[in-house]
């Protein structure tokens, strides 16, 4: 896996039969929001992720670049 | 196809080499570009990809690589659309397949718009059908919708490896691109490919005029991330230099992001009047003559062209003189740095593009420019004050009226917001909210005032939300007040006759839901005729629409044929999205097919009609549409979901709605009747308010037999006469053959049948005898002559899409939902399914029973298991519903 990691929130639970189609990525629900975390090669590759979440009806409330853990740097 | 989705308000309509949708031809090259030959190649290998994606920034050179591709590589069959800011990329798909030879079954008619409609599955084997590969590239799609990724997917997989789709994007396409990657069917140029490498970025440098040590070339290309256009940003500012090598640490010199830092250098190299002409005319998507002077006061064509030359950001638009449009980046850094240095003078500017767009009859685009400057109440005034609201229904594409209106804030004050709002709530089938808002409306315009354009907006979409009223009376008032309130109108307005017309069907749709279908239909073919053609299109339509169901109502199924035609032709005009089309259109289409016994077709258009809103819809297309829909589910032997769907459908029925509640009690005896339970079909009948209803009348004594029933002499007398409707007519001349039969009055029958087969033939109408008293059907089968005249009665189940004329679905209609299994509560044993084919041999029982080595009374069981499961009574009913079922080899 390669790319950054993004962590992006999107308000509320996600429905399961969304969670069934996002197979790439990591998803953890918090109180109000849920957080889906992947590696995106790049810039076009996150932005069509964040396209994909909204065609699903999901409102992505903030999307935040992952600092590399430090092993990987 | 590219034009329908402009305003109707004049726009020389470009043909479709162009539109402000997008632009067909190959870029040309900037005179500073230098070749990359390393992605070339790595194009030119890819050659049996069938998705060739560019995916990345803007400013990468993603344009300029593919061009150098296509040209240097001498790429055969090719055509490329460059597509505008949001631009629907389907009519620039379709263009260039038809450029390429490929009969996308768009429009032909070189005058008018070609049909936005797309069949992907239709394109696709369009493209498979195809001598050669040909290659598409549509340079900036945005493909953000998972429909839309879904159709493109479709496309490329069923096209036969017959097409090479190139997309030039900024973010990748919802699309299954892992499946791609594992079938290694795509090829990708991403951002690191796109990066220059050192050896690159000095060939792009030295392309720029400067020439530079190789260490400056590594520095500036490490600054910029091997990011194209930083580097002609670098190049630009750093030709100008003495010493550019000198210059160089500056440029990449630590402090802030070399892009803005460049466009600084860029601009502020620019003298003012440039400076100010490039920053002020930034807010327009495409320059076109008229609007730059309406941006700048004064004609800049000539320095602009002069710009174009040696500048890599502005290029003028192909086959466009005049036309200029600056690179997407430069355009964003322009805009930013104007709402930064000028934010009051950006909001001049989009008021100025705005009304220089209104002017020129170009709504949608005016409206943009008031949004952009955040001035929802200026943009709902002009829609309101041009009386657009028939556009903002009509229209549904990205560049359009609705689209630019899409999120506009709820709450603003004024009538005109609360107006919009409802139009854009009925639009989206919600009636309920839209009466709200037209509520709020309502208290904010004065009763007395004069009939302006906001009064009269408001009883216009007042009609419109009536016609969801639960009282029919209620909805006829209201429609009548907008009638009225148009002809006292003080304004005049092209858009006038197609808000009339739509009233008008406000009108004819209470009058029948008040049980007037008559005047209804005088209405509306009042309606339909009058205005001129461009001005009415939305309400000819619809007129249309509702005429042809009327008819199918009566049994006049040839000419419900030819008015649903019409109005599926006038929305291909318009261009308007099937699921966005009347729902009567689609539901004539089914109920014709369903009349005609052509199961599988009237299935399809069932499914397009349930999928269809228009306006909200109205409680008697819905009705009706559900008649359609459970007569196609009990023909396919589903009888208790047909029954079902229509007491549900009755159940939400308003109560005042009883013409309505009529039709579905009738729907719901025959039915009933058809699943054997006349006891039931009686019951219904009871509950039919207007007694005297003909249809009505005749089923209540087909259900009675030999006992007498109440009128059914004078109902009897009606049907049979030649004023009567075809539907009354041969269903009373096969009652009238039934009694005969029963009373052995042989001659008589087959005199009374041959007047219904007379009548029937004309229209093609065979469920009646479907339908029949097994006496009737058995008379007919053993009847020679009148088989053999009226063959066309046992010509039915054409197979879906080639059903004759209209009652094949059109074309134009997107991929169809799931259909519901067909009907068949338990599955065929072996032994059965081959009994069924030794009947449809019509090989008797002795036959049969020798043919399998079993005996006469085996057969029997298995036959009469047959007629359970199949749910008919007769063997040749069963072999009939096997066919439909599919469950025969022919």
């Amino acid at each position: 896996v390669s790319g950054p990691t993004y962590e992006v929130r999107v308000s509320g639970p996600i429905p399961p039969d969304v969670l069934e189609q996002l197979t790439d990525v990591e998803v953890a629900a918090q109180e109000l929001r849920t957080v889906v975390s992947g590696h995106f090669e790049d810039q076009a590759a996150l932005y069509g992720f964040l396209h994909r979440l909204r065609d699903l009806g999901l409102d992505v409330v903030e999307v935040r670049r992952v600092a590399a853990p430090v092993e990987e740097d | 196809m590219w034009c329908v989705m402009q305003s109707p308000y004049g726009e020389p309509v470009t043909g479709r080499s162009s539109s402000a949708g997008g632009w067909f031809g190959v870029p040309t090259l900037p005179a500073t570009y230098a070749a990359r030959p390393r992605l070339t190649t790595l194009l030119a290998e890819a050659d049996d990809a069938g998705l060739v994606l560019v995916s990345a920034p803007a400013g990468c050179g993603k344009t300029s690589l593919v061009a150098d591709w296509v040209r240097t590589c001498a790429i055969e069959d090719v055509a490329w659309v460059t597509l505008d800011a949001d631009a629907d990329p389907w009519p620039g798909l379709v263009g260039c397949l038809e450029r390429l030879g490929v009969d996308t079954g768009a429009t032909a008619d070189p005058e008018g718009p070609a049909s936005q409609l797309v069949d992907p599955t239709r394109l696709a084997s369009a493209v498979a059908s195809q001598p050669r590969r040909v290659t598409v590239v549509v340079d900036g799609p945005d493909i953000a919708s998972g429909d839309l990724g879904h159709d493109l997917d479709l496309v490329l997989r069923h096209s036969g490896g017959r097409l090479r789709l190139v997309l030039l994007t900024r973010s990748d396409p919802v699309m299954p691109l892992y499946r791609y990657r594992l079938e290694e069917s795509i090829t990708e140029i991403r951002m690191r490919d796109l990066a220059c490498t050192d050896h690159e970025a000095g060939h792009l440098l030295a392309a720029a005029g400067l020439e530079l040590s190789e260490e400056s070339v590594r520095a500036l290309n490490e600054r910029a991330h091997g990011w194209v256009v930083g580097l002609r940003f670098a190049a630009r500012y750093l030709v100008a230099c003495e010493d550019p090598d000198a210059a160089v640490p500056e440029v990449v010199g630590d402090s802030g992001d070399i892009a803005e830092y460049l466009l600084g250098e860029v601009l502020d190299a620019q003298p003012p009047e440039v400076r100010q002409l490039l920053l002020t005319t930034s807010v327009a998507d495409v320059l076109r003559p008229g609007l730059i002077e309406a941006l700048s006061g004064r004609s800049l064509t000539r320095a602009l062209s002069m710009l174009t030359r040696d500048n890599a950001f502005i290029e003028p638009v192909p086959h466009h003189p005049g036309f200029f449009r600056y690179h997407p980046f430069f355009r964003d850094l322009l805009r930013a740095e104007l709402a930064y240095e000028a934010p009051d003078q950006l909001k001049d500017l989009h008021h100025a593009a705005s009304d220089w767009y209104a002017d020129n009859g170009m709504l949608a685009s005016s409206v943009a420019h008031l949004v952009a400057a955040g001035d929802w109440s200026d943009a709902v005034r002009l829609v309101v004050d041009r009386i657009a609201l028939a556009e903002l229904v009509r229209t549904s594409g990205s560049q359009s009226l609705r689209a630019r209106l899409r999120d506009l804030p709820r709450g603003l004050p004024g009538p005109e917001a609360a107006l919009v709002s409802a139009t854009l709530l009925l639009t989206q089938g919600e009636p309920g909210s839209a009466g709200a808002e037209l509520d709020k409306a309502r208290r904010e315009v004065a009763e007395d005032a004069a009939i302006d354009s906001t009064a009269l907006a408001l009883a216009v979409v007042g009609a419109l939300q009536a016609r969801n009223a639960d009282d029919p009376r209620r909805a006829l008032e209201v429609a009548e007040e907008a009638e009225q309130a148009l002809g006292r109108a003080a304004v005049s307005a092209s858009a006038l006759p197609e808000l009339s017309g739509m009233v008008q069907v406000s009108k004819a749709l209470a009058l029948v839901r008040g049980g007037d279908p008559t005047a209804a239909r005088d209405v509306l073919t009042a309606a339909a005729r009058s205005g001129t053609a461009p001005a009415r299109g939305l309400a000819e339509m619809e007129c249309l629409g509702l005429l042809a169901l009327l008819a199918c109502l009566r049994g006049e199924l040839t000419s419900a044929t030819a008015l649903a035609t019409r109005a599926s032709d006038i929305a291909d005009r318009l261009g308007i999205q099937a699921g966005e089309r009347p729902t009567s259109v689609a539901a004539t289409f089914a109920w014709i097919a369903l009349e005609r016994d052509e199961l599988t077709a009237a299935g399809e258009h069932v499914a397009v009609a349930c999928a269809t809103s228009f306006l909200g819809g109205d409680p008697a297309t819905r009705a009706l549409l559900a008649v359609a829909a459970a007569g196609h589910q009990s023909a396919r032997g589903n009888r208790a979901a047909g029954i079902a769907l229509l007491e549900k459908t009755a159940a939400e029925v308003p109560e005042a709605d009883t013409w309505i509640r009529d039709r579905l009690h009738l729907e719901l005896a025959r039915l009933r009747r058809d699943a054997g339970d006349p006891v039931g079909a009686r019951q219904e009948l009871e509950a039919v308010a207007a007694t005297d209803d003909a249809e009505a009348v005749l089923l209540r004594a087909e259900l009675s037999g030999p006992t007498r029933v109440a009128g059914l002499d004078q109902a009897l007398a009606g049907a049979l006469r030649d004023d009567a409707s075809t539907q009354v007519q041969v269903k009373g001349w096969l009652l009238q053959a039934a009694r005969h039969l029963r009373r052995g009055n042989d001659d008589a029958a087959r005199s009374a049948l041959g007047r219904s087969l007379q009548v029937a033939a004309t229209e093609a109408l065979r469920r009646p005898f479907r339908s029949a008293p097994p006496a009737v059907q058995q008379a007919l089968a053993h009847d020679a002559v009148l088989s053999a005249r009226h063959r066309w009665l046992e010509a039915a189940h054409v197979p879906a899409g080639t059903a004759a004329g209209a009652s094949t679905p059109p074309a134009t209609v997107a991929p169809l939902p799931e259909q519901p299994p067909a009907a068949l509560v338990e599955s065929l044993t072996p032994k059965e399914l081959e009994v069924l084919e030794h009947l449809a041999e019509l090989l008797t029982t002795d036959e049969i029973a020798a043919a399998m080595f079993v005996s006469v009374n085996t057969v029997r069981t298995h036959v009469r298991s047959i007629l359970r499961k199949l749910g008919v009574s007769r063997r040749n009913a069963a072999v009939r519903r096997a066919r439909e079922l599919h469950l025969l080899a022919s």
